[in-house]
């Protein structure tokens, strides 16, 4: 399991499949989630496949049959499930907000 | 007579019928033809992008490409515009993103239209220095000086562009420098040979352009060493 540089929008692909692990997405349909063009999204993937977090196969279906060619589908792996997960938490961490005062400071002395 | 008359007209008649039907055939087969075309760019822009991936990862990826364009533009069946704008958006954007995939899979950045960029470079580099020596031969040894200045202008263009083709460098303003320079050494042998004001006047000029574009030069570089965001030249394709 290799390193990988974490960005913004590989944080977003991430969220994608970790909203449900077992799930195989499709570039497309991570296309209109994160609304990422092609050329934005297909490196991430390609990336975060190389580095073993994600698996990518083809689907399980005759051409001829389903009248259209297989596509590729991508599921994290069990390593990379977990290391998503960290990922996100420690961003998300990083990400959030301040917290806002409800009241504004006092000047002068106390009561 | 008037049978003629009738007989000419009827025969106008018909031609302006059947000139009506074959260019009204002749019009719905080039529609059909510039539809078929304009379907295709699409496809063609994404075996574009796919040729700039390694002849390793290419079959794979062009596969998964060509299948999810056919998914992105499905449900647009009579909606032609639509279906040609979002099948070039999907495969325009997979065509300056290819590298970047490649770098993903390999973690190196490898274009294949980068090396052909370079390939090609060399060659026209050595194009061009044949044409200079040739076209320096030739000022030298006769009184055309015109031709040999016009040669060798012409190939240093080459030569810069070839070079910097292969040496994966942008053209910028150092061809312009040398162009420059060849244009006042050709200058300056034509008027050795037949000396005139005019010929003085552009050759002025010309070097005047030249040292302006040399001073620019060195104000450039002097900066760049000071400036770490201007050190060092974009590499060409990226």
């Amino acid at each position: 399991m290799q390193d990988v540089r974490i960005t913004l929008a590989l944080l977003m692909v991430l969220r994608q499949f970790a909203e449900d692990v077992t799930q195989p997405r499709y570039g497309y349909d991570l296309m209109r989630a994160t609304g990422y063009p092609s050329g934005k999204l297909y490196p991430i993937l390609a990336r975060l496949t190389a580095a073993g977090w994600l698996t990518r196969a083809p689907e399980t279906v005759n051409p001829s049959e389903a009248g259209r060619p297989a596509r590729y589908t991508y599921v994290l792996s069990t390593d990379g499930a977990a290391l998503a997960r960290q990922a996100l938490a420690e961003y998300s961490a990083e990400l959030a907000p301040p917290r806002m005062r409800l009241a504004p400071r006092t000047q002068g002395g106390s009561a | 007579m008037m049978a003629l008359v009738v007989l000419g007209l009827a025969g106008i008649g018909v031609a302006g019928l059947l000139a009506h039907v074959v260019f009204g055939a002749l019009g719905d087969m080039a529609r059909e033809e510039t539809r078929t075309r304009l379907e295709s760019i699409p496809f063609v822009l994404l075996e574009l992008a796919a040729s700039r991936i390694p002849a390793e990862l290419r079959p794979d990826l062009e596969a998964e490409w060509r299948a999810e364009l056919a998914f992105h533009i499905d449900g647009t069946e009579g909606m032609p515009v639509t279906r040609i704008a979002r099948g070039i958006r999907f495969a325009a954007s997979l065509l300056r993103g290819a590298p970047d995939v490649t770098r993903g899979f390999t973690g190196q950045f490898r274009d294949t239209w980068a090396t052909a960029r370079r390939e090609a470079g060399v060659v026209v580099t050595v194009i061009g220095l044949i044409l200079v020596a040739g076209g320096a031969i030739e000022a030298a040894t006769t009184t055309q000086h015109a031709y040999g200045a016009a040669c060798i202008c012409l190939a240093s263009c080459l030569v810069m562009r070839g070079a910097c083709a292969a040496l994966g460098r942008k053209a910028g303003n150092l061809a312009a420098t040398v162009r420059f320079a060849f244009v006042c050494v050709a200058g300056a042998l034509e008027y050795v040979a037949r000396p005139s004001p005019l010929l003085l006047l552009s050759c002025a000029a010309c070097l005047l352009v030249f040292a302006l574009t040399v001073r620019s030069q060195i104000a450039f570089r002097m900066h760049a060493r000071s400036c770490p965001a201007c050190a060092g030249e974009p590499a060409a394709g990226r």
